[in-house]
């Protein structure tokens, strides 16, 4: 019942051709359907036909975020509380995008557009009968799944409120700055420290959206893959305070920036969250630096 | 230098030579000039926003949410993805 994890991302590109390569052969996503304008992506251990969407455009960012439910009739469920909660909710038709049933669709306080959805194509992994650990033929960094992403806007604590009341997400971590201003939320629906982030900033932008790994030594070679390939760093190889996870934060071809994101820890719904204050902040975003950086606070897209 | 261009930074004083094809970020980047702020290096957030002052130049596709056409009209670029056509004459924003 409920909000299961973050499903897909679509993001906005300026080349499209650039962005299919990009996610293709550096990120090694496999590339599962095209049609004008956009390209379907889904990371090898996932089931359903894809994670990641990216579309042509003249400005890069979020698109969308779907989130998906566990049962269909959950779109009904959530499209009256939603409604209830005064955010108005729009039906996506079944089909509107390649492999995808019928979804709803709202806009979160912060300006993101975010779907709810249960239907979904499945592709399935291959790996369900005498598997091996890993198929063959991965290309790049190769992550095994989608794992969250970071959007910004002015009121932090009005779609932390929906999510939190509406869709039943748990908090594992927050920065409370000036005392009791809530500057950035960490939350949660499947057991990872946070399935979405939300950071005090331009409305409706988009900070990063990361992709899972499964060690250190995966961070390691992902910043090789990335070094070899002239990707453009942001931040890392390195650990965060908050969420204690691993990570690289680089940007893609449009300059969106990608993360991948490894360790942390596995919280229950009856998780106390994490406050970090701005005394300690720099160690919780960047540990080892200590620093917070002019970039990683102000490039979005 | 026949396949350099000279890039002046006119709120700064500073100098420094670009190759031909290249954008006039990384070329700073990579000789240590750090007067022009780096972000995504991919015409997506705008943090490069420059202004040239004089001298032609190209500009690639860039964000237009970053670098809307009116600013771009009065000059405006970034710099991520300006490639110098001619010896420049550039401006900080901001400065
Ligand atoms: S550095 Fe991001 S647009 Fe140039």
């Amino acid at each position: 019942m409920g909000v299961m994890r973050l499903g897909r991302v679509e993001a906005r590109v300026l080349d499209l051709e650039k962005s299919i390569d990009y996610y293709s052969n550096v990120i090694g996503l496999q590339l599962v359907a095209r049609e004008p304008g956009k390209a379907y992506f889904k990371a090898w251990d996932e089931e359903d036909h894809h994670s990641l969407i990216i579309t042509e455009a003249d400005y890069p960012g979020l698109e969308h975020m779907g989130f998906k439910v566990r049962y269909q009739e959950d779109l009904d469920t959530f499209e009256k509380a939603i409604e209830q909660y005064g955010i108005r909710v729009n039906r996506v038709s079944n089909r509107h995008r390649i492999g995808e049933g019928e979804a709803i669709r709202f806009t979160l306080p912060t300006g993101q557009v975010m779907e709810l959805y249960h239907e979904i194509e499945r592709i399935g992994n291959g790996l369900k009968l005498n598997p091996d650990p890993k198929p063959e033929n991965l290309k790049g960094i190769a992550p095994p799944y989608l794992d969250h992403l970071l959007i910004a806007g002015e009121d932090v604590p009005a779609t932390t409120d929906l999510l939190m009341k509406v869709m039943d997400f748990h908090m594992s971590e927050r920065v409370i700055l000036h005392g009791d201003e809530l500057f950035a939320v960490w939350l949660f629906r499947t057991n990872t420290p946070h399935d979405i982030a939300i950071i005090k900033g331009p409305n409706g932008k988009l900070h990063h959206f990361a992709f899972g790994l499964s060690s250190w030594e995966d961070v390691l070679h992902a910043a090789d893959c990335l070094a070899k390939n002239e990707v453009v760093l942001d931040e890392g190889p390195t650990r965060h305070g908050i969420t204690r996870g691993l990570t690289i934060y680089f940007f893609d071809p449009s300059g969106n920036r990608n993360e991948v994101f490894s360790g942390g820890y596995i919280p229950g719904e009856d998780f106390t969250p994490v406050t970090w204050t701005e005394e300690r902040l720099p160690r919780g975003i960047f540990y080892h630096k200590g620093e917070i950086t002019e970039r990683f606070t102000g490039v979005f897209t | 230098m026949a396949n350099e261009y000279r890039i002046f930074v006119a709120n700064k004083s500073r100098e420094y030579l670009c190759r031909h094809g290249q954008n006039i970020l990384s070329s700073s980047i990579e000789q240590g000039v750090r007067v022009i702020k780096r972000g995504c290096l991919g015409g997506g957030c705008g943090f490069c926003k420059i202004r040239v002052e004089a001298g032609q130049y190209e500009l690639g596709k860039v964000s237009i949410k970053a670098l809307p056409a009116e600013e771009r009209k009065e000059g405006f670029v970034l710099a991520c993805k300006t490639v110098p056509l001619s010896d420049l004459v550039i401006r900080i924003s901001g400065d």
